[in-house]
């Protein structure tokens, strides 16, 4: 991660994205995540920073939700946020991870998971 | 839910001590070195692989202040440390973490610095966290003189002769350090930068070779200073005095969450110990080298503790405990019917522990492992790990019940609705980001809690889980309470590895950080803690360890409880 002044180390990404992420308001465990994803993009040349900055934004404005429902139906799985606000890409993100760990042993063709507001 | 409970690591076997015997902080707040500890392996590395140390430079004026680069070259790449050292006022020099200017700033450079590398560190390093290095330096650390003792070992030698060895013994150091930084701290190296090179591989080894080169740098130093001032007339230190000088260490609270934050690392230090300690005791017959190998270490030990003294009453009592220990073992060592008899490791470990105090019986364990280094070194090699943890959202939420019954009964026992099973909490402090530790109903900031209370947060999530009437997979059950996102994931890793949880609660009314401190500054290779309250403790480095030039016979090895060179020629 750059910017004229300053390289953050992998572990300065981790400690700093994982606080900001439980000052936005995640719990954390999911902040863990975010900071691992963050500590990811930033290994692969990307700046963590530009690419998270709206959704940590967005939680923080109270834009976006933590909470929503799942159903299955068919091959669709959908998670649908409560009250109305858009799905947090900081929840949306590990739920779709865990979906995938989740159905890898039974995996049906066509499956799929999305994020719909209600 | 058709996915299989995860596979338990069957790692502790019929001869090894319980993780509920060796995971509890009163026991891991009496652990002693040993030959795995990091320092050991660390000379031993050395004296195998034959590493050459080299001074590049050294460019300091009369009274020691100015530039050094010290260099060690290992079979596959070079390492320099680079040193500043300046004039403080005395008022100025303070061990706390707060302090702005120290004599010395350090670092460990990867490979050797150009002109340009040195200028830039000499912008940065002096202000430690408030500059900004690159992945070219491995660590940031400082250190404060002991005024006395560098001031007195720099006369006598300027004055021909050797320092007073009393008093040189109740320091043990030149310099003591007040952080060592690694890890990526301020923009140095990662971790990963370093974890697969063969010398830098296991835990702390950059860190601790930044402090064996800065031992040798504050010796050299003290040498320098005495010439300038006294000339021709001025000697060198007598090379038996120069071993036993260490680096002084002040170690505080920001060691302790490490432990809990890593637990599956801290499962691999255990594990190689105690995996020592099986191997020994399983020896049914034993050789005259083993017993005269442990003859002389526990002659060293009883030597080493009898001249460990510290100023804290509780530590005090603890060592007079210890120093009777070791008698008593020595009488039962003297009884030559005891010798005779096949088992007789087990039988040394087992009247350890029908008779002795904790810091008696790990003071054992240590000597047991001290006396068998070709049985038990190769197991240094295996203290890292790169596994990380992980949740497995398909296990049900039956299962994870299930595992919380078995591997976690410790939490389960405490009643964390008495407001005293939970009085403490861990917290950053905002003005160094350095690990605090607070008293819930007293300090403010108790709702940014660091999330390190194990115990409590899986009594929690035993209480939630029996609340949940259905059996839904992990994953559900953790979109629905996020709360519990990163205390099932530690469960669902840390049953595999036995030795990974700290079997007490570390926020209890009674806890003492200093425990989780000694257990990890064993593991590290530190002696003569002197615990200065049960928040931080002094510690000796590299006490006893040879010097570069000292890498000579086969006993370069041997330096566990190194004891004054008086008593030596006593």
């Amino acid at each position: 991660m750059k910017s004229p002044e300053i390289i953050l180390s992998l572990n300065e990404i981790m400690f700093y994205f994982t606080r900001a992420g439980v000052g936005a308001g995640l719990s954390f465990g999911l902040a863990e995540d975010f900071g691992r994803s963050s500590v990811w993009i930033a290994a692969n040349g990307l700046d963590p920073a530009r690419i998270t900055s709206k959704t940590l934004k967005s939680l923080d404005e109270a834009q976006s939700s933590l909470c929503a429902s799942q159903t299955e139906i068919d091959a669709e799985t959908v998670l649908t946020p409560s009250g109305g606000k858009q799905l947090s890409a900081l929840f949306a993100g590990p739920s779709v991870c865990d979906w995938i760990l989740e159905k890898k042993s039974c995996f049906r063709q066509n499956s799929a998971f999305c994020c719909r507001k209600s | 839910m058709n996915a299989e409970m995860p596979e338990p690591t069957h790692v502790v076997s019929k001869g090894m001590r319980s993780p509920e015997k060796v995971m509890r902080l009163s026991r891991m707040g009496s652990s002693f070195q040993t030959r795995l500890s990091f320092m050991r392996s660390l000379t031993r590395r050395i004296s195998k692989e034959n590493w050459k140390f080299e001074k590049l430079r050294f460019e300091v004026d009369e009274k020691g202040y100015g530039t050094s680069v010290y260099v060690v070259h290992t079979p596959e790449r070079t390492y320099s440390l680079i040193t500043f050292t300046n004039e403080i006022a005395p008022e100025q020099r303070t061990d706390r973490v707060v302090a702005e200017v120290w004599d010395a700033t350090f670092n460990l450079f990867d490979g050797i610095p150009t002109e340009a590398d040195i200028k830039r560190l000499s912008e940065n390093t002096p202000k430690q966290e408030a500059g900004r290095f690159r992945p070219s330096e491995l660590v940031l650390a400082r250190a404060n003189k002991s005024l006395r003792l560098f001031e007195h070992v720099a006369s006598r030698l300027s004055e021909g002769r050797q320092p007073d060895i009393e008093l040189l013994a109740s320091v043990g150091y030149l310099m003591r350090t007040t952080a060592v930084y690694g890890s990526g701290k301020f923009g140095c190296a990662d971790r990963e930068k370093i974890s697969n090179r063969s010398e830098t591989r296991g835990s702390f080894q950059v860190e601790l070779l930044t402090v064996y080169l800065f031992r040798w740098f504050t010796i050299e130093l003290v040498e320098y200073v005495a010439r300038q001032r006294g000339g021709r007339k001025a000697v060198s230190l007598n090379p038996e005095i120069s071993k036993f000088l260490g680096i002084g260490n002040a170690t505080g609270l920001g060691m302790a969450p490490f432990l809990i934050k890593h637990p599956v690392l801290i499962h691999k230090w255990v594990l190689a110990r105690e995996t020592a300690l099986s191997r020994v005791v399983a020896l049914k017959s034993h050789t005259p080298e083993s017993l005269s190998l442990f003859r002389k270490f526990m002659f060293q030990a009883t030597q080493h503790i009898a001249e460990w003294n510290v100023e804290d009453e509780q530590q005090t009592s603890r060592i007079i405990n210890t120093r009777e220990d070791i008698k008593q073992l020595s009488n039962w060592f003297a009884n030559e019917e005891n010798i005779k008899q096949p088992l007789i490791w087990e039988r040394i470990l087992r009247f350890a522990e029908a008779n002795f105090s904790l810091e008696g019986q790990e003071l054992t364990v240590s000597l047991l492992l001290e006396s068998h280094g070709k049985l038990v070194d190769e197991l240094a090699d295996d203290m890292q790990t790169s596994t990380g943890i992980e949740l497995e959202p398909s296990m049900s939420l039956n299962q994870l019940g299930e595992l919380l019954q078995k591997s976690f009964n410790w939490a389960l026992e405490i009643d964390f609705d008495d407001p005293e099973k939970q009085r403490r909490f861990w917290y950053y402090s905002e003005e160094k980001l350095e690990p605090r530790f607070g008293d819930r109903y007293v300090d403010p900031g108790a709702e940014q809690e660091m999330p390190l209370a194990v115990g409590r947060d899986v009594f929690l999530l035993n209480k939630k889980i029996k609340s949940v009437t259905d059996d839904i997979s992990v994953g559900t059950f953790v979109q629905n309470h996020p709360e519990f996102r990163n205390i099932v994931r530690r469960v669902q890793t840390v049953v595999r590895f036995p030795y990974a949880e700290i079997r007490d609660n570390i926020v209890d009314a009674e806890m003492r950080p200093i425990d989780l401190l000694r257990f990890k500054l064993a593991f590290f290779g530190a002696s003569k803690f002197d615990p200065k309250s049960e928040l931080w403790t002094r510690i000796t480095l590299f006490q006893g360890a040879p010097l570069p030039d000292q890498f000579v016979g086969n006993d370069s090895d041997e330096w566990a409880f190194p004891f004054c060179p008086d008593t030596v020629a006593a």
